[in-house]
């Protein structure tokens, strides 16, 4: 046999091409973070605002006279707006998201979506999540939270967004005294943004 | 408050439908969804053009705020003395502004675990592309006795 000339043409999915690689991060795998403190206390103020977006007129929430009455002797949050104290505030939020900045770096869960998007998967976005409520959230309580990396993709999926892998992340929430309000697992995809894998071609 | 509404567990039957709701999605609802009230800054809530440049074709709603919507259309059933005990929420197709979003819900059991009185209730939202929420939930309810 001769020798073969190869004609050179970039092969569609090009060696080039970042690929996922999952022994950089399956050391993160069932790694909890530390606690962190809620960015306030819940105040009536963040429930009644809530409930005005979502229209919920559940008197519970937001009518003294009648919380007080009830078997909760008071005022408590919806459960279902248990992670809100616990997300980034504005600053860390846009450095989490915009400027590759995010806060508790230390934390396996960043550690690892900071990898992940180094990989070309730096797009995100929640797909589902799962939330058992076991205790009511009052006014005047600091809800803290801690993320145990539960899952992530072994293989591609292709999806709407993009290429990506999915994660799983196990969030739990307490209150001051320690007893937990609520255990979820949010599920996340990060994904390559499809514009930018077709400016990762140089062909 | 005046008439508040009690669902009793006695009344609930399984294959029971519960009443839809509609819900306009507007950037208001989105935005302040978001930011004022699940305080989610993640930009592809508020920003259109960073949510273009993420591969979406404009802002779309936050889980938590949809999560807070299933929540909201759940109660609005049960009335305050329904307590609602687990949550889990799918999303398919995105709450983009200038749509609706129309919830239904159905009963698929009634049980009791202990003393408490429950049932589980599937939920599906869909706006005009389809379903943008598919969820299931464990409420207890009171008792006549």
């Amino acid at each position: 046999m001769g020798k073969v000339k190869r004609a050179k043409i970039q092969p569609f999915s090009s060696p080039a091409e970042v690929a996922f690689d999952y022994s950089r991060i399956e050391r993160f795998v069932g790694a909890s973070s530390e606690w962190h403190d809620g960015h306030d206390e819940v105040s009536e103020s963040d429930i009644r605002h809530w409930c005005e977006v979502m229209q919920d007129a559940n008197p519970l929430y937001t009518d003294e006279k009648y919380a007080k009455k009830s078997r909760y002797k008071g005022l408590i949050a919806p459960p279902v707006m248990v992670q809100t104290w616990s997300l980034d505030p504005r600053k860390e939020a846009l450095g989490r998201f915009v400027h590759n900045d995010p806060p508790f770096k230390e934390d396996p869960h960043n550690q690892l979506f900071g990898i992940i998007d180094a990989m070309g998967y730096h797009g995100v976005v929640a797909t589902a999540q799962s939330q058992e409520y076991l205790r009511p959230v009052r006014p005047g309580d600091m809800i803290r939270g801690r993320i145990t990396v539960g899952h992530v993709s072994k293989y591609d999926h292709y999806t709407r967004m993009g290429v990506g892998r999915y994660v799983d992340l196990i969030y739990t929430f307490a209150n001051q005294r320690g007893e937990e309000v609520c255990v979820a697992t949010f599920r996340v995809l990060k994904y390559r943004p499809p514009l930018d894998t077709r400016r990762s071609y140089k062909g | 408050m005046g008439d508040v509404k009690k669902l009793y567990w006695d009344d609930v039957t399984v294959g029971q439908e519960l009443p839809e709701q509609a819900r306009t999605v507007d950037a208001t609802l989105i935005i302040s969804g978001a930011i004022w009230a699940s305080h989610d800054f993640m930009p592809v809530h508020h920003d259109p053009k960073f949510a273009q440049e993420k591969g979406a074709p404009n802002i779309f709603m936050n889980i938590l705020t949809t999560n807070g919507l299933v929540g909201t259309y759940l109660g609005n059933w049960t009335g305050p003395e329904g307590e609602l005990k687990k949550l889990s929420i799918s999303l398919a197709v995105p709450n983009f502004a200038g749509d609706e979003m129309r919830m239904n819900g159905k009963v698929t059991k009634k049980y009791k675990e202990g003393k408490q009185h429950l049932v589980e209730v599937t939920v599906v939202g869909e706006n005009r592309m389809g379903p943008h929420v598919t969820g299931a939930a464990v409420i207890a309810l009171p008792t006549k006795k």
